[in-house]
């Protein structure tokens, strides 16, 4: 019988190859087919780069809002940490830190951060939600005292290779994305961990029966997004060779919007990571091809929003 | 035919890519009766119901409402023609009141168009007091017991004047004391003339509450006997097609003398008090009682889930410390809970992952996972259960009540669990499905498993157990051999009838 299934499986029609592809490619091949007629420069060569760099910090972003959304939570404070990790790293360095350990206190800032915000999810059982809000309001606060209001520059020439540097053709904030990636994507696909953490975001309830610590799960969940935003502060702060305090403000919703453009159910315990790189990438072009277009601002807002609509509505009738 | 009928179905037809989920599906009603539709899971009577109400347009096959012939285009055409349907799951609105659950979509306005509080309640509160139903007409709905908010539905039902009740399995989810007044319930509407098809697996209440009873197998008619006329094993015989031997399936205890599970004086609160008990390994205990003895309350503080007073618990001879769920998979010890699809499964993951859900750190102590031999482990016990799952990706939500049983009982085979605690192993279970889990713990035991099984289906308890504890308010008050003991033994502990030894 299981011979007979797995036989099905390999023999598979076009229509259905098809199918199989994620609907992401679809948009992303779209969307650069649209917006190469707004705009004639949209495919050159610098702007894709440029595509590239500013999708980067929303990838790292995306994939803590990802893991959050999983495991049947939210993180809302994502935006304020990679404010409050730019500033760390910038105060730091002014300090006369070397940039490495500028660096790494900045990510255990971010870490320590979100341990917090798991710490508390886990043991009183207040929704994510309101958590991470409260989170959000000290973190921003936090990196405005530190910062004393005003942007901390960081002008150091080797640390904005960070954020700003290419190693070849490919920016080097690229490809710490794409290590970030590949690692959580090893986490969730490859570890025990990772199937723990869509077990307490299919059921909670099953998932303790089962004898898996979700206390445990949550504070390593939201560590990790304290983690991963404070990266993105950090190659934030390089990319623009200064720390303002509300650098990230915002950031989070974008993550969360690639999360559900990638997939992703806010029920918990369905979604890829590799959907949700894909959300990333599709707002991270919609940004810049509306910019590129010259739209105003609020135009941009608009359509945005409308566009990220589309496609969860396409996604959850496809399914 | 007989012209006073209310309602005839004639040779349904009604077919699925593939399958032929009615053929020549007969039925009839006649006015104030109580009309059961019985048969196993996939047998038709959903499908069946549906055609009635319109959901489902069959290929052949005619309708008769009162002599006159119809079509059912929608469920709202039903719902005019005076045919309600009450499903398992309510459709109601937990934060608001009894009374704008009833008038949902349909409330009485005042001449400027606002909500006629007055009204509403006065009407609800009629017809709840012409169905004899007791419940406060303000009272939020999520305040009502389960037994309650049904009521509520089927005030809702009366309202719009149905004068046909389609009740599908109306007491899956009661306890007895509910039964008895939903059953009261039943008894005024019929006294009103109101026909109710009821959709049941639990033989027992047929033999109460039914007057005629139709048996589906297959999406096929077997036939319509008359409930007094009819023994309880015709009716099986014609559900599942074959006989069923009814006799204990333990034919003697094999347990080893060494004990899997000992309970020593626990206590919490007022709800379990002073609890002693031991299951040997290989040896099926049963735990009957009422519900709201606090069968299922024990369970889940020997497993760790609720905080204890005191009291000490030991598996496989050695002392848990903190019970936690944890601890007692770390001491090989499983738990199947009463409400799978709540606390036992993760409905929106494949199959394969509810399987080694509870495995993982033993199968790979690395923590990182090997998909091949994580699917090779889910493909073996679907093989060796027998589910009918058509692969291991299969997403939980879509297996049948046994299979997903199936499942959660992999899962704990999986841990390599030499102790299982199962809270209602087969409620909600069709009677084939039913029969293979109990030949799988009768296996497990044989294999020297200790299984401790709560059960409110004495036959069940019965035919499965070596030992019975019977417990009452919080405490087990006897404790009884099953070969020599009988059902009324049992129900006279349980309801505090007999004296305790």
């Amino acid at each position: 019988m299981t011979a007979e299934n797995n036989s099905q499986g390999r023999n598979q029609t076009l229509p259905s190859f098809f199918r199989r592809i994620p609907g992401n490619i679809y948009a992303i091949a779209l969307l650069l087919f649209v917006f190469r007629f707004t705009s004639p420069e949209f495919l050159n060569l610098s702007n894709l780069l440029n595509i590239v760099q500013q999708g980067s910090i929303l990838t790292i972003v995306s994939i803590g809002s990802f893991l959050a959304i999983v495991s049947h939570g939210i993180d809302l404070s994502l935006g304020a940490i990679v404010g409050l990790a730019g500033v760390v790293a910038a105060l730091a360095m002014n300090a006369g830190l070397g940039i490495g350990p500028a660096c790494l206190l900045a990510l255990l800032a971010g870490a320590i951060f979100g341990a917090v915000n798991g710490f508390v999810i886990a043991r009183t059982y207040i929704n994510p939600f309101i958590v991470t809000l409260g989170m959000m309001g000290i973190g921003e606060g936090l990196a405005l005292v530190l910062a004393k209001g005003s942007t901390v520059s960081a002008g150091n020439p080797v640390f904005k290779l960070l954020g700003g540097g290419n190693l070849g053709l490919l920016p080097v904030a690229a490809l710490i994305s794409i290590c970030c990636y590949l690692i959580f994507r090893f986490v969730l696909k490859r570890t025990a961990l990772g199937t723990h953490i869509y077990a307490i975001g299919g059921n909670e309830e099953a998932a303790i029966l089962s004898g898996i610590n979700a206390h445990r799960i949550k504070l390593v969940v939201y560590s990790f997004n304290g983690l991963l935003a404070g990266l993105a502060g950090i190659v934030m702060a390089s990319r623009l060779g200064a720390a303002n305090p509300s650098q990230g403000i915002g950031i989070e919703f974008d993550g969360i919007a690639a999360a559900v453009v990638g997939g992703a159910s806010l029920a918990g315990g369905r979604g890829s990571i590799w959907g949700t790189l894909g959300g990333a990438v599709i707002i991270a072009i919609l940004r810049n091809g509306l910019n590129m277009a010259g739209l105003p601002m609020a135009l941009q807002m608009v359509i945005l929003g409308l566009i990220i609509m589309a496609i969860v509505t396409i996604d959850s009738l496809r399914n | 035919m007989n012209g006073s009928e209310v309602l005839r179905l004639e040779r349904i037809v009604k077919e699925f890519p593939g399958v032929k989920a009615l053929d020549n599906v007969t039925f009839d009603l006649q006015p104030g009766e109580v009309h059961v539709l019985l048969g196993e899971n996939g047998a038709g009577k959903s499908t069946l119901m549906k055609v009635l109400v319109g959901v489902y347009h069959p290929e052949a096959g005619h309708i008769f409402l009162k002599g006159k012939e119809v079509r059912m285009e929608n469920p709202r055409q039903a719902q005019e023609r005076g045919i309600a349907i009450i499903y398992q799951e309510f459709n109601l609105v937990p934060s608001l009141t009894v009374a704008q659950n009833i008038y949902l979509g349909r409330e009485p306005r005042t001449k400027i168009g606002l909500v006629d509080q007055r009204r509403l309640k006065s009407e609800a509160r009629r017809v709840l007091d012409f169905f004899k139903i007791d419940i406060d007409v303000n009272a939020p709905v999520y305040t009502l017991g389960v037994a309650q908010q049904q009521m509520v539905e089927v005030a809702k039902a009366l309202s719009l004047e149905a004068d046909i009740l389609v009740m599908d399995e109306p007491t899956a989810t009661l306890s007895e004391h509910e039964i008895g007044q939903l059953f009261a319930t039943i008894q005024t509407l019929k006294a009103h003339g109101v026909s109710i098809i009821y959709i049941s697996h639990r033989l027992q209440e047929i033999k109460i509450i039914g007057d005629r009873v139709t048996v589906l197998r297959d999406g096929r008619t077997v036939g319509t006997r008359s409930v007094a006329e009819t023994e309880l094993e015709t009716l099986i015989q014609m559900m599942v097609g074959r006989e069923i031997v009814k006799k204990r399936m333990r034919k003697s205890c094999t347990a080893l003398p060494d004990e899997a599970l000992r309970v020593t004086n626990l206590n919490r609160g007022e709800i379990l008090r002073d609890i002693n008990l031991t299951v040997r390994q290989g040896e099926i205990v049963g735990l009957a009682g009422l519900v709201g003895s606090g069968r299922t309350e024990l369970a889940r503080a020997i497993y760790g889930i609720d905080r204890i007073d005191s009291g000490e618990i030991y598996v496989m001879g050695e002392k848990i410390r903190h019970p936690s769920p944890q601890q007692c998979i770390r001491h090989e010890m499983g738990f199947l809970p009463e409400n799978r699809k709540e606390d036992g499964l993760a409905l929106i993951l494949p199959l394969k992952d509810n399987i080694i859900q509870a495995s993982l750190r033993k199968l790979f102590p690395s923590g990182i996972l090997n998909l091949g031999r994580e699917r090779d482990i889910a493909n073996r016990y679907v093989r060796e259960l027998a589910m009918a799952a058509p692969d291991v990706t299969r997403m939980a939500k879509f297996l049948s009540g046994g299979t997903q049983q199936k499942v959660v009982l992999a899962k704990w085979l999986c841990t390599q669990s030499r102790m299982l605690i199962f809270d209602e192993p087969t409620r909600g279970i069709d009677v084939g499905a039913k029969e293979e889990i109990h030949s799988l713990m009768n296996n497990l035991a044989g294999k020297g498993v200790g299984i401790l099984m709560i059960s409110s289906e004495l036959p069940e308890i019965l035919t499965l157990s070596d030992r019975i504890y019977v417990m009452r308010e919080g405490a087990i008050v006897q404790e009884l051999e099953a070969p020599a003991t009988t059902q009324e033994e049992i129900i006279g502990f349980a309801a505090g009838e007999r004296a305790t030894a």
